[in-house]
């Protein structure tokens, strides 16, 4: 089995080039079930992966040393223990049935090479992002699935709006990017390798480079996984196609975040303080997400936020040590997610690209497939008591927190993140599908296969997964974390009557948040909008905070610079000496008939002269000048390298 | 039996000289050769220190090395007979289309 | 005789590149260019790597050389007056760089820490090639896709109909 590991990401990644080399000579209606196939084979090699021992043993297979330099060997290598298992199966079969989802979605859309190439691309980075086994090839993964991101959510990048989205992707994320390279940086100067086998033993040492490691790799987290401060691109990322929002920005490539976490896990109980952090930006993130996405009435921003806020719970658990449960909630995350999404994606395909709920509603444009899959996923996201599976691991987590440090206070922020849960969601649900006016659209006849199926899968799955993991304390099985305890410890939770009065107390809010919804909605018809309808809206004001903040004293910088030093300082000072000395040595002349002065004077303003002349010829385009400049570049490095720290 | 540092500062020799006939001389075919000289001083100095460790690699480098030089030149001199043919520059001087357009006075 | 003959090449090798930067006509540099690769190919030798010393010969001699005398014809360059080679305008600069340059390499080299004793191998072909085509398959199977785009470039840039 280890030597068929490549075909996980390979696959796709093969499916991807034949895509972009060879995609004209396919046939048109063809491309999109060959970019199916591709994600098909690889969720398939998972499955067989699966039986063939993966979930005892890891496997691993080494493709390619990328070049061997005294004991530093990074290679193109692959390890599928039960961490990147689980990653693997929720990556490539979502994966799967969002590209199946997508051949009826993009039907009509021209330019589905580029998509269905991005598409499988994507897949494959993020297949080697959770296989990796060190951290170069994990960076590569990552920025691989970085670039498709950017490309898909400005894939219809003639609409200015759109493509600056993806812009605004990408330029937040690399705040995160950048970090995340230090971090690795910083590991290899320290233990010169980056291999997961060998470093993370060598990580339970102690090291106080660990607590700077470790925010670093949290900021890279942060920026990939949209949490506070960096999930300001999330919401706009929504501009592009549902299956995109679906598959890249609800159920893997934002849960890459803690994913690394996980991975990394050894150093950040090596540093207390920043496993805290984490688990306190989750929280702030969980009330911020739910509270923003109280007052949306895009229903992509609405699931947006709610991605940011659910996000929030899998670092809360992360922080607590829980990381288990963090996998558990990303998993079943990614199943009712990934279903909210697309059938809110159906909902606006057949509404005719409409996104605002309120018409949406009067519009009724929803089957009932579909309104019967969004309740499911609406109530798995509640977290529904009993049936769904978000409940299951939503409320372990929340047991979890507890017993951390400031733990009642964690409790707290979470369980006021389940109750706003309930009400957003629900809120949605009631306006969209609970008009009592007759309806404009009439719902068509049948959904078509490819979009039901993978529909109709992933709410069984959204309704099923939470068994695998029974809440402590209940007596039911606990598969879950008892697979994962030989790689991730088993979480904490507290005594056991705690524990019973903390479960039923989240499952109260759950019911309590659904139940609030009602009024909520009535409200809302009536015309009335919620208190600091517009704050919320906008999302606390993030972006006109880090306009200010940032994007205008650079402008405002770049262009005093342009003003100020480059034509006020340099070219006008120049000048005026210039002209002054002329002006000078003239009165000079006329005045003062004495030879001496008069040269010296005329020197001078050569001098002068030649100075500005040298200064504007470095932009003289000539490739000997700047041949010169580099030559000065060279020199200027090696001297340093060679005489800096004198005798050293 | 050749010190190391000796073929090294051969190479290193070799180096200075391609540079400076890049930086000195102003027709593209003489700048073209002293790019020359320079990748051939550094294919000395790989070779040299392969065979002080006795291995392939600094040979293998230096093949490397011959394949890029060779790829770069040949699309070098066509793009040198453009010029030539399009702008009738011979030397480097004559193309200045990247220049900053205020700076009038410069040479 | 060994040292005698290494470092005679040496000093051809160095005193041709030299040689470059002061002749006026192109076919003279380029002859210049040909003996100081030419003597870089018997270095190689001498180091004990014959394969990359035939391979120089081949590769400099017969191909880059007619290359540059193929590009010379085409453009019929040939100095413009038979005055003494001028110093380019602003020569100083460059001039102080390149001997700056010249003392820092001097002292990268002379600094290294190396052993002394040197014994004399000779690496022949197979094991380059083993070398080659064993752990740097792939390497080299890059180096041809550059060749060939190399190649493609080429072929455009040197197409008759222009738009």
């Amino acid at each position: 089995m280890s030597t068929w590991l490549w075909l996980i990401p390979g696959s796709p990644f093969v499916g991807a080039l034949t895509i972009a080399l060879l995609g004209g000579r396919l046939p048109a209606a063809r491309l999109p079930w060959f970019a199916c196939a591709a994600a098909g084979i690889s969720a398939l090699t998972v499955a067989a992966a699966w039986l063939g021992g993966a979930a005892q043993e890891p496997l691993r297979q080494t493709l390619y040393i990328w070049l061997a330099v005294d004991g530093w060997q990074p290679s193109v290598g692959f390890t599928l223990d039960r961490l990147a298992l689980v990653m693997v199966t929720v990556v490539s079969g979502v994966g799967f049935l969002i590209h199946v989802y997508s051949v009826a979605f993009m039907d009509k859309e021209a330019e589905q090479r580029r998509y269905y190439f991005y598409m499988n691309l994507f897949l494959a980075g993020m297949l080697v992002l959770v296989l990796a086994d060190n951290l170069l090839l994990l960076y590569f993964g990552w920025e691989m699935v970085g670039l498709c991101s950017f490309a898909l959510i400005g894939f219809w990048y003639r609409d200015p709006v759109k493509a600056a989205a993806g812009r605004k992707a990408f330029t937040v994320t690399r705040i995160g990017d950048t970090a995340l390279a230090i971090a690795i940086f910083l590991l290899f100067v320290q233990f010169g390798t980056l291999s997961f086998d060998v470093l993370f033993p060598l990580g339970e040492g102690d090291w106080e480079g660990a607590t700077a490691v470790a925010l670093l790799i949290l900021v890279g987290a942060l920026g990939k996984s949209a949490q506070l401060p960096l999930q300001v691109w999330l919401p706009d990322a929504m501009a592009g196609p549902s299956p995109v929002s679906a598959l890249i920005h609800a159920a893997t490539m934002v849960t890459a975040g803690v994913y690394l976490i996980a991975r990394t896990h050894p150093l950040f109980e090596l540093a207390p303080g920043v496993q805290w952090t984490v688990a306190a930006i989750g929280v702030l993130t969980i009330v911020y997400g739910a509270s923003c996405a109280l007052a949306q009435h895009d229903i992509k921003r609405v699931l947006a936020y709610s991605t940011v806020s659910q996000i929030g719970y899998m670092f809360l658990a992360l922080g607590c040590g829980a990381y288990a449960l963090a996998l558990f909630h990303l998993a079943t995350h990614a199943c009712f997610k990934a279903l909210l999404f697309l059938s809110a994606g159906t909902l606006i395909h057949s509404a005719g690209g409409e996104h605002h709920i309120g018409r949406l509603g009067e519009l009724n444009a929803g089957s009932r497939t579909v309104q019967l899959c969004f309740l499911v996923g609406a109530a798995s996201l509640a977290a529904v008591p009993f049936f769904t599976a978000g409940f299951y691991s939503k409320d372990a987590i929340l047991t979890a927190a507890w017993v951390a440090p400031v733990g009642g206070l964690l409790w707290l922020f979470a369980a006021l993140g389940a109750l706003l849960t309930g009400v957003y969601i629900f809120r949605v649900y009631l306006t969209v599908f609970h008009r009592s006016a007759e309806p404009l659209l009439r719902p068509r006849g049948r959904l078509p296969t490819p979009i039901a199926v993978p529909l109709l899968l992933l709410a069984a799955l959204s309704l099923s997964v939470g068994f695998l993991e029974f809440p402590e304390g209940s007596g039911g099985p606990h598969t879950w974390s008892t697979w994962l305890e030989s790689e991730l410890d088993l979480a904490k939770h507290p005594e056991h009557h705690t524990t019973r009065v903390l479960q039923a107390l989240s499952a109260l809010m759950a019911v309590a948040g659904i139940a609030l919804a009602f009024p909520l909605v009535r409200r809302e018809r009536a015309g009335k909008s919620l208190p600091w309808q517009s704050f919320l809206q906008t999302g606390w004001r993030f972006d006109a905070l880090y306009a200010r903040l940032f994007v205008q004293p650079y402008h405002r910088t770049a262009s005093a610079l342009a003003r100020w030093v480059e034509q006020g300082l340099i070219e006008a000072g120049l000048n005026g000496l210039t002209r002054g000395f002329w002006v000078m040595a003239a009165g000079l002349r006329r005045g003062v008939e004495f030879g001496s002065v008069e040269r010296g004077l005329t020197f001078l303003v050569v001098g002068l002269q030649r100075g500005h002349a040298m200064l504007s010829a470095t932009q003289n385009g000539l490739l000997s000048r700047y041949a010169v400049s580099v030559t000065t570049g060279t020199l200027a490095l090696l001297g340093f390298w060679l005489f800096w720290p004198w005798g050293g | 039996m050749i010190p190391l540092t000796h073929s090294l500062f051969v190479g290193a020799l070799l180096f200075t000289l391609g540079a400076a006939v890049v930086l000195l001389r102003r027709e593209l075919l003489f700048l073209l050769m002293g790019l020359e000289i320079m990748f051939n001083g550094a294919a000395l100095s790989a070779v040299a220190a392969g065979q002080h460790w006795q291995g392939a690699e600094g040979q293998v480098l230096a093949i490397f090395l011959m394949a890029i030089t060779t790829a770069e030149l040949v699309v070098a001199l066509i793009l040198v007979w453009l010029a030539y043919q399009r702008f009738q520059a011979i030397c480097v001087d004559d193309l200045v289309a990247l220049r900053d357009g205020r700076s009038e006075d410069s040479p | 005789m060994y040292k005698l003959i290494f470092y005679l090449t040496a000093v051809i090798a160095i005193g041709a590149a030299g040689a470059i930067l002061i002749v006026r006509h192109p076919v003279h540099a380029a002859l210049y260019l040909i003996a100081s690769l030419l003597a870089l190919a018997l270095l190689f030798f001498l180091l004990g790597a014959p394969l990359v010393a035939a391979l120089q010969v081949i590769l400099y001699a017969g191909a880059i050389m007619v290359l540059f005398l193929f590009v010379m014809m085409v453009m019929d360059l040939r100095p413009a007056s038979n005055e003494r080679l001028a110093l380019p305008k602003g020569w100083r600069v460059p001039t102080l760089l390149v001997a700056a340059l010249a003392v820092e390499l001097a002292v990268v080299v002379f600094q290294a820490p190396l052993s002394g004793d040197e014994i004399w191998v000779s690496v022949g072909p197979k094991a380059v090639g083993q070398s080659l085509f064993g752990t740097y398959l792939i390497a080299v199977e890059v180096a041809a896709i550059l060749l060939l785009a190399a190649l493609v470039a080429v072929l455009y840039l040197s197409r008759r109909s222009r738009p």
